[in-house]
């Protein structure tokens, strides 16, 4: 298992970057392009809900991504220091029904994307901490282009 | 947000150049096309082909499109890369829009249904 920690401010436009990182990063573990992109976009939409609910869309605050690597899975550990979210606010993801797209609720899609996409999906807290944990299983194990 | 529009009989094509549909620009590309609404483009085909990334937001976007368009015309899609199909397919959004393999094939049939 490799650990490599990213940290950004709490700012839309740094998403882009974040993005690309990430993607490069475990790109190193799997080749499949379609795999980068739900890993990519599952922890984009954590982030993003990270700068809107936790900080209120003010910039100037931390949001710490550890990356977890191994050769068969992918683990991110997303936090931020933020105003803790509302008990029910993860219950969101439940709102989101795909047969119903009058009901579009932007929380509830992202919530709903990060937990299709990835494997295990837990919202946490830790200290002063909100905590978002997701772990992808690789579709294809790889042997690590670090070895 | 960049794109490239190309009118065609009543079919405005629009094709985003820029590789991201998503947080921080999905809501200036949403006015854009609502411009285009106003300006009374009412038949639209999306072309997807140069995205590589779309958050539900970009999607949100689309659909919103979708809505206002809902009883004077249409949006549909075309080229959506294989890379970003999947939101498409979770989300259910590939049975609610009309999504054709190529831009020709789109513009054919959206011109026939006029």
């Amino acid at each position: 298992m490799q650990t490599i920690t990213l940290v950004i401010d709490s700012n839309e436009s740094n998403l882009p970057l974040l993005g690309k990182a990430i993607k490069a990063i475990c790109s190193l573990y799997t080749a499949q392009g379609e795999e980068l992109y739900q890993i990519e976009v599952s922890v984009l939409e954590a982030v993003v809900n990270m700068i809107r609910y936790a900080y209120e869309r003010r910039t100037g605050n931390k949001i710490e991504v550890v990356i977890s690597l191994s050769t068969d899975r992918v683990v991110f550990e997303i936090s931020n220091t933020g105003k803790a979210v509302e008990k029910d606010f993860y219950k969101k993801r439940t709102q989101f029904n795909p047969d119903n797209f009058e009901i579009l609720l932007m929380p509830a899609m992202g919530l709903f994307i990060m937990e299709k996409f990835m494997d295990e999906v837990t919202f946490t807290e830790k200290g002063n901490k909100n905590i978002t944990i997701m772990t992808k299983k690789f579709c294809k194990q790889t042997e690590s282009l670090l070895t | 947000m960049r794109i490239e529009t190309k009118k065609i009989e009543h079919v405005l094509l629009i094709k985003p150049i820029d590789k991201r549909l998503a947080v921080p620009v999905s809501m200036e590309f949403k006015e854009q096309l609502v411009n285009f609404i106003e300006e009374g483009h009412y038949f639209i085909l999306l072309n997807l082909s140069e995205l590589d990334f779309i958050d539900s937001a970009g999607l949100g976007a689309i659909i919103s499109i979708f809505h206002l368009l809902f009883d004077k015309g249409t949006i549909c899609l075309c080229e959506i890369p294989v890379g970003i199909k999947s939101l498409f397919t979770i989300t259910r959004m590939d049975r609610v829009f009309v999504i054709y393999p190529s831009e020709q094939e789109g513009l054919e049939e959206m011109l026939k249904q006029m």
